[in-house]
C-alpha cells in the first residue's frame, strides 16, 4: 500500500489524502487505481497495458497519455 | 459528592468575586473554563447566557483558562478596548470595550478550535432530534446559524452553533453549547420566527456587523453529557429567490467539502482524514439550497 497517501473509494470517485502536504484530490476511480500502480510498482509496459484497457487508447496514445499524467501527478507530487 | 451548584445559584456579587480572584470555571459541555475578568459587561453577560451551566468549585481541573482586561494607559479614557487572552497569549487585536462579550464567545471557540484535538473539529451547527444528529458546515453566509437557531426553537436540541466535536474514538458528536450567535438581519428574523427566545443586547460595529447572542434552551443545557450519533450531513445554502432544493451530495464529493470545513484535520493527519471518511461513511448528505427560513425548516425537517 502507498506509504504516503490515504484513499478513500466510492463507486466513481476516490479522494486521495496526501499526507506530506496535506492536500486532498479528488479522482476518477480509474485515474487513482492508475496512480496507486505507478507509486507500487511503476513499470511501463504494465502501466500502458492498464491504461489502453480503460481508455480504449492505441499504443502511441496510451504513451502520450501516460508521459502527461506523469507530468501532472509529478506537479502535485503524487509520484515522483 | 456534593451537589453540583449553577450559575443562576450565585449571587451577582459572588459572580463578580469569582471572576476577579481566581477565575468563574464553568462547565461547557465537555470542557471546564475558567474566565477571569473585572469588566462590568462580563459579569452582566455570564449569568444571562449561562445562569443554567454548572459552576465549578475554585479547586476543579480547566481544559480552557482565558482572561479578558481592559486594555490600560490614555485609551483607558478614550475609546477603551478590551484583551483576550488564552494562558496569556493573546490572539487577537483588542477590540472596542463595548464588545468584550462578543469576544468571550469567539475567543472560546477560537481555543476549542485550536487546542481540542482529541476531537475531529467541524465549523458547523449541530443539532439533534429523536436520536439524529444533523451537522450543517457552513461559509458565512450560507444561513447556517440562522437555521441552527430556528430549528433549536422548534424542538431539535443544539449541541452547538459553531463547532461539530466529532470524538476520534468513537464517531459520536459531543454537545458543547454555548450561546447562538446572530448576524445583522437574522437576529430580527429569530425574534420574530421566536418570540419566547431569549437574547441579549446587540453588539453593534463589530467586524461581523451587528451580532445578538440567543439564550441556550435548558433542554440542551441539562443534556450537555449525551452524545449524539450523526446521521445527517447537509451543506446549507441560503440563496434569494431560488428554489427549495435538497439534493444528495455524493459521498466523494461531500468528504472534500467536509476537509474545507475541518478547522484540524491537517493537523491530526491521517486520524483526521480517516475520522472524516467514517463520518461521511454513516451519514447521509445532501447539498441544501433554500430561499427564506420557512422552506429550509420544511426541508430540514423532511430528513427525520
Amino acid at each position: 500500500m502507498l506509504k504516503d497517501f490515504c484513499l478513500q473509494q466510492w463507486q466513481m470517485e476516490t479522494v486521495i489524502y496526501h499526507l506530506p502536504t496535506g492536500n486532498m484530490y479528488l479522482l476518477p476511480s480509474t485515474y487513482a487505481d492508475i496512480l496507486v500502480v505507478m507509486n507500487d510498482a511503476p513499470e511501463w509496459g504494465s502501466l500502458i497495458k492498464r491504461i489502453k484497457a480503460n481508455f480504449q487508447l492505441d499504443d502511441n496514445e496510451a504513451d502520450l497519455f501516460l508521459k502527461d499524467l506523469y507530468a501532472e501527478y509529478r506537479k502535485i507530487n503524487l509520484v515522483t | 459528592m456534593d451537589e453540583s451548584l449553577l450559575i443562576s445559584e450565585l449571587s451577582h456579587d459572588e459572580i463578580k468575586k469569582r471572576l476577579i480572584l481566581n477565575g468563574l470555571r464553568i462547565k461547557m459541555g465537555c470542557f471546564n473554563i475558567a474566565i477571569n475578568s473585572k469588566i462590568p459587561a462580563i459579569s452582566k453577560h455570564i449569568p444571562h447566557f449561562y445562569g443554567a451551566y454548572e459552576c465549578l468549585n475554585n479547586e476543579s481541573f480547566v481544559d480552557i483558562c482565558v482572561d479578558l482586561k481592559a486594555v490600560g494607559g490614555y485609551r483607558k479614557w478614550y475609546k477603551p478596548q478590551v484583551d483576550f487572552s488564552f494562558d496569556g497569549y493573546k490572539p487577537f487585536a483588542p477590540l472596542p470595550l463595548s464588545q468584550a462579550p462578543a469576544m468571550l464567545e469567539w475567543g472560546i471557540n477560537w481555543c476549542v478550535a485550536n487546542n481540542a484535538h482529541h476531537f475531529l473539529i467541524i465549523h458547523a451547527a449541530i443539532v439533534e432530534k429523536n436520536g439524529q444528529g444533523l451537522i450543517l458546515p457552513g461559509t458565512p453566509g450560507s444561513g447556517k446559524s440562522t437555521l441552527c437557531a430556528a430549528l433549536v426553537n422548534q424542538g431539535w436540541r443544539l449541541l452547538s452553533d459553531e463547532m461539530a466535536l466529532v470524538s476520534l474514538e468513537d464517531g459520536m458528536v459531543y454537545p458543547a453549547p454555548r450561546p447562538v450567535s446572530l448576524k445583522n438581519q437574522s437576529i430580527q428574523i429569530i425574534k420574530d420566527f421566536a418570540p419566547d427566545a431569549i437574547f441579549g443586547d446587540i453588539i453593534e460595529d463589530t467586524l461581523k456587523g451587528d451580532i445578538a447572542h440567543m439564550v441556550v434552551p435548558q433542554t440542551a443545557v441539562t443534556s450537555v453529557s449525551t452524545p449524539v450519533k450523526p446521521a445527517f450531513l447537509v451543506y446549507p445554502h441560503y440563496q434569494a429567490n431560488s428554489e427549495q432544493q435538497l439534493t444528495v451530495q455524493p459521498k466523494s464529493r461531500a468528504l472534500m467539502t467536509l476537509g474545507e470545513h475541518a478547522f484540524n484535520f491537517n493537523v491530526l493527519g491521517k486520524e483526521g482524514f480517516d475520522s472524516m471518511v467514517r463520518l461521511v461513511d454513516q451519514v447521509a448528505c445532501y447539498d441544501f439550497t433554500y430561499p427564506d427560513l420557512d422552506s429550509a425548516l420544511t426541508g430540514i425537517n423532511s430528513l427525520v
